[in-house]
C-alpha cells in the first residue's frame, strides 16, 4: 500500500464512529421533537409531561432544519481535531504534510457529502412528517426549498454550502494551530481597533457577510462555481500556513 | 544511504547547526552524541521531516527527504517526548502505527508487548515515564523502518529493561538489518552497540568515526609526570589529573608500539579510555582539532 493510501486509511480510522455517534444522537432528538409536536403534553402517573408552551397560532414548523447548528458545531470540532490531534500523530508517524493535507481535503469532501445526504433525506422526511401532523412545514430555506426542489438538488446544495463553510473553518483551525493563543490576541486587537476607528469589526463583519452570502444564495451553476473557487482559495491560503508546520505542544 | 550536505539550521538568531556534512551507511548502528543543546534533537528532527532545514541537502536512498513520502516512509523517529497523542489507548496507538508504517511487523509487536509486559488497554497519558519510553521503543522496533532513530531511548527505564532493550535491538538488527541512530547520554551502556559515533559540538560535526578507531587512540597514561611528558611531546592531551607525585593523562592521539613500550619501561601504566569519558574530555576541550 503506498503512503497516500495509508494516509487515507488512517484518516478513516475514527470516521465511522464519529459520524455514527453524531447521527445516533441527532436522529433520536429529531424523533423526540416530532413526538413532542404530536403529543405536546401527556399524562403519566398523574403527572403532566410535555411542551406546555404550545402556541396554536404558530403553525409553520420544521424539525430537521435545526440540525444545521449541530452540524456546524460538528465541523468546527472535527476540523480542529484534524490539526490538534491527527496532524501531530501523522507527522510523528512518518506521514508527509502534503499527504496529510491532501487526505484532509478528501475527508472534508467525503464528510460534507455524507452529512448532506443524511440531512437532505431528513429534511424531505420532515416535510411529510410535519404535514402528517396537520401543521405547515417550513419549506423555504433560501438555498433550498424542500417542497419544490428534488432530493439531488438538496444534496448538492447542502454539500457545497457545508464544504465551503468548512473550508473557512479549516483556514481558521490551521492559523489557530500555527499561532496558538497569539491568534486570538491578534483577532482581538484587529477587532477592537476596527470597531473604534472604522465603526465596525472588519473580521467579524466580513465573516458574517460571507457566511450570509453562502447560506442565503440559491445554488445555481454560477453560485456552485463561486463556492468551489472560494473553497479552493481558502484551502490554498490554509496550505500556505500549513506547509512547514511543526508539531506544537497542546496550545489553544 | 543517508546523505547530508551543507546543512544549516537556526532558530531566529540562534545558530544550532552549521555546515553539517554526513554520510550514513545501510545496516549500521550509529551513536549520535553531543552535550545538551548541541543540536542532536534538531538534527534528528530534520532527518525525519519533522522540521525544515534552513539550507543544505538531505537525501535518503537518493531521494530528497523533506516532504517526500518516498523517503519519509522509510524513517521512524522515536521521540524523547513520546508519541504525540494524548488520551488514546496503547492498543489504538499501535493500530495507527500499523497503518502508517509500511513495513510494520504485527507479530513482532505482539512479541515485544509480551516481553516488556505492556498493558495495551491502558491509556497512554496514564502510563509511567518508563512505559511511555517502552511504547516508543516497541514502535521503533516493529516499524522495521530502513532508518530507525531512537532519541534518548532509555528515559525512565530501569537498568534491567534497558539492557533487555539493547539485547533485543541487537538481535533484531542481525535478523532484519537496517540503519539505526541512537542519541543518548548513557554512552557507556550502549557503547558496545555503536559501530560509529557522530559527535556534535559547536553547531558542527566534531567527530564521525568508527568506535574502534576512536578507542584505539584514546589512552590513560598513569605515572610520574616527568616519565610521561617527554614521550608525548606535541601529542593531543585531552585530560590531566594530578595525584600527589603521580599524574593521569588522557591522550587522544596515535601511540606507536615503541612509544608504548618506552612508557611501560618508565613505569607508566597504559589503559584505554571508556567511550563516555572520552566523549566528556573531547567535548570539554574546545581546542581539540576536528577529526571528521
Amino acid at each position: 500500500m503506498d503512503s497516500f493510501k495509508r494516509a487515507i486509511k488512517f484518516q478513516n480510522m475514527d470516521l465511522k464512529t464519529a459520524i455514527g455517534w453524531f447521527w445516533g444522537i441527532i436522529i433520536p432528538i429529531d424523533l423526540v421533537s416530532f413526538l413532542l409536536i404530536k403529543y405536546p403534553t401527556f399524562v403519566f402517573g398523574g403527572i403532566n409531561f410535555g411542551m406546555h408552551i404550545n402556541d396554536s397560532n404558530i403553525d409553520a414548523t420544521a424539525i430537521a432544519a435545526a440540525n444545521i447548528i449541530p452540524i456546524l458545531i460538528y465541523f468546527i470540532s472535527y476540523t480542529y481535531s484534524m490539526y490538534y490531534e491527527y496532524f501531530p500523530v501523522s507527522l510523528g508517524f512518518s506521514m508527509t504534510r502534503k499527504d496529510f493535507y491532501k487526505t484532509t481535503i478528501l475527508e472534508n469532501i467525503k464528510v460534507a457529502f455524507i452529512f448532506s445526504i443524511i440531512q437532505s433525506i431528513l429534511m424531505k422526511i420532515d416535510l411529510y412528517a410535519i404535514k402528517s401532523l396537520g401543521k405547515s412545514p417550513i419549506v423555504d430555506f433560501k438555498i433550498i426549498n424542500t417542497e419544490t426542489d428534488n432530493i439531488l438538488f438538496l444534496i448538492i446544495s447542502l454539500f457545497i454550502v457545508i464544504f465551503s463553510i468548512n473550508s473557512m473553518i479549516n483556514l481558521l483551525a490551521v492559523i489557530n494551530y500555527k499561532l496558538g493563543f497569539k491568534f486570538w490576541i491578534i483577532v482581538g486587537i484587529i477587532s477592537s481597533f476596527s470597531a473604534i476607528f472604522i465603526g465596525s469589526s472588519v473580521i467579524f463583519g466580513s465573516i458574517y457577510n460571507l457566511i450570509s452570502w453562502i447560506i442565503t444564495t440559491k445554488v445555481g451553476i454560477s453560485q456552485f462555481v463561486k463556492l468551489i473557487v472560494m473553497a479552493g482559495i481558502m484551502y490554498m491560503l490554509a496550505y500556505i500556513f500549513f506547509k512547514d508546520m511543526v508539531i506544537k505542544n497542546k496550545i489553544v | 544511504m543517508l546523505e547530508i550536505v551543507n546543512l544549516d539550521k537556526s532558530y531566529d538568531k540562534l545558530k544550532v547547526l552549521t555546515n553539517i556534512n554526513l554520510r550514513l551507511e545501510e545496516n549500521k548502528i550509529y551513536g549520535l552524541l553531543g552535550r545538551n543543546g548541541a543540536g542532536k534533537s534538531t538534527l534528528l528532527n530534520i532527518i525525519s521531516n519533522q522540521i525544515k532545514a534552513d539550507s543544505g541537502q538531505l537525501k535518503l536512498f537518493g531521494e530528497d527527504i523533506y516532504e517526500n513520502s518516498k523517503a519519509v516512509e522509510n524513517i521512524c523517529l522515536v521521540r524523547e517526548k513520546g508519541v504525540p497523542v494524548d488520551d488514546d489507548r496503547i492498543k489504538k496507538i499501535f493500530k495507527i502505527a500499523s497503518i502508517l508504517y509500511k513495513n510494520w511487523d504485527e507479530e513482532y509487536k505482539d512479541y515485544l508487548v509480551k516481553e516488556f509486559k505492556i498493558d495495551v488497554k491502558k491509556k497512554y497519558n496514564k502510563l509511567s515515564r518508563g512505559n511511555v519510553t517502552l511504547v516508543g521503543l516497541i514502535i521503533g522496533l516493529a516499524s522495521r523502518a530502513s532508518l530507525t532513530i531512537f532519541d534518548e531511548p532509555s528515559l525512565g527505564l530501569d537498568a534491567a529493561i534497558r539492557y533487555k532493550f539493547y539485547d533485543i535491538l541487537l538481535e533484531d538488527i542481525q535478523e532484519n538489518p537496517r540503519a539505526v541512530i541512537i542519541s543518548t547520554h548513557l554512552i557507556d551502556e550502549v557503547a558496545n552497540l555503536f559501530e560509529e559515533i557522530i559527535i556534535l559540538q559547536n553547531e558542527k560535526v566534531f567527530i564521525k568515526d568508527e568506535v574502534s578507531n576512536l578507542l584505539e587512540k584514546a589512552y590513560f597514561l598513569n605515572g610520574r609526570e616527568e616519565n610521561i611528558l617527554p614521550f608525548i611531546n606535541k601529542k593531543n592531551i585531552i585530560h590531566k589529573e594530578q595525584f600527589g607525585s603521580s599524574v593521569i593523562i588522557g591522550l587522544f592521539d596515535d601511540l606507536t608500539s615503541d612509544k608504548k613500550k618506552t612508557l611501560k619501561d618508565n613505569n607508566v601504566e597504559i589503559s584505554s579510555i571508556p567511550l563516555q569519558k572520552l566523549f566528556v574530555y573531547l567535548t570539554d576541550n574546545q581546542e581539540t582539532e576536528e577529526v571528521f
